[in-house]
């Protein structure tokens, strides 16, 4: 025995037994959950999906208020456009220049109306 | 006939658990615990607060991922938070005085050894070694314990190769006469 020899410190071996080595590892894996937990969300986020998760809501509020916005003014737009198209309609004059109603007019320029509208304009 | 799959380095691991695994969290953990508490101890010399401050160094260790910039060179990454926060820790609870440092029963009740001749034996070599100057005790765990070579504990502890040997030399006889021949058995051929 000299002290060139390795000293046996096995008994100090953190991973010895086995079983008690993987109840040591288990721990820390429970302290560590968070810090997992904390990585793992970032990672997701950073990616093409979870950046569209992340901002899910936002996006969905952001086009419901693109959405509502449109609507106004597809029905503003539309209005404004009935009321023009009343002033300048081309049946009326195709209606006055051959003597026959409005309606009848606006049936020969294609402008939408009831057949049994039609027929009454026509009795006339 | 399919090569058994490579041993992932500890780069791989640690751009693994940089993406919140798990499993390559616990391989990393598994593989460096050994180290790890050697240098805690080293500096506690108290199992107990060795193996806590290992478990708090290994979740520090996760939460700073990002600053390991070398990630082939995770342990002496590693190692540098261990050091710390045991020196921490021995600053929070005070330097014990060597007497305090012999086992108590209820320790070696709770403590994970395979049996009380082993737990005994483990109190006794935690109590030699606590004889030690902190130093000789780091350079006989690394080198005993955890089977560092003196070229990686002089890098690791920044001293000369030959300053480590004669670390070792010291420790080892220091604590051969503490202990007496029969509480340790010597390395052999046939061992």
């Amino acid at each position: 025995m000299t002290d060139e020899d390795p000293i046996d410190l096995s008994a100090l071996d953190p991973t010895q037994p086995p079983a008690a080595f993987a109840r040591r590892v288990a721990n820390v894996r429970h302290a560590a959950q968070g810090a997992l937990w904390k990585r793992r969300h970032a990672a997701t986020s950073a990616s093409p999906l979870g950046l569209v998760a992340r901002w899910r809501l936002p996006l969905m509020a952001a086009m419901l208020l693109v959405m509502l916005a449109s609507l106004a003014t597809l029905r503003a737009l539309s209005g404004e456009a009935g009321t023009t198209a009343d002033s300048v309609s081309v049946g009326d004059d195709i209606a006055d220049a051959l003597g026959v109603s409005g309606s009848v007019g606006a049936a020969l320029t294609g402008e939408s109306i009831s057949t049994v509208a039609l027929m009454g304009r026509f009795d006339q | 006939m399919s090569s058994p799959a490579p041993i992932p380095s500890d780069a791989d691991l640690v751009t693994q658990c940089l993406r919140g695994d798990g499993d390559a969290f616990d391989a990393l953990v598994r593989r460096h615990y050994r180290t790890a508490y050697s240098v805690a101890l080293g500096v506690l010399v108290h199992q107990h607060d060795a193996e806590e401050v290992c478990q708090d160094s290994f979740v520090k260790a996760l939460e700073r991922l990002d600053d390991c910039r070398d990630r082939d060179r995770f342990v002496p990454w590693l190692m540098t938070i261990v050091r710390h926060r045991a020196l921490s820790y021995r600053s929070y609870r005070k330097v014990r005085e060597t007497s305090e440092l012999l086992p108590e029963i209820a320790e070696a009740r709770d403590s994970p050894f395979r049996d009380v001749a082993q737990a005994e034996l483990a109190d006794r070599l935690t109590a030699a070694l606590a004889t030690l100057s902190e130093v000789q005790r780091q350079v006989v765990l690394m080198h005993d314990l955890d089977g560092w070579s003196h070229k990686e504990i002089a890098e690791e502890l920044e001293m000369t190769e030959v300053r480590s040997r004669q670390h070792l030399f010291v420790a080892r006889k220091a604590l051969r006469t503490r202990l007496g021949g029969s509480l340790f058995r010597e390395y052999t051929s046939n061992d």
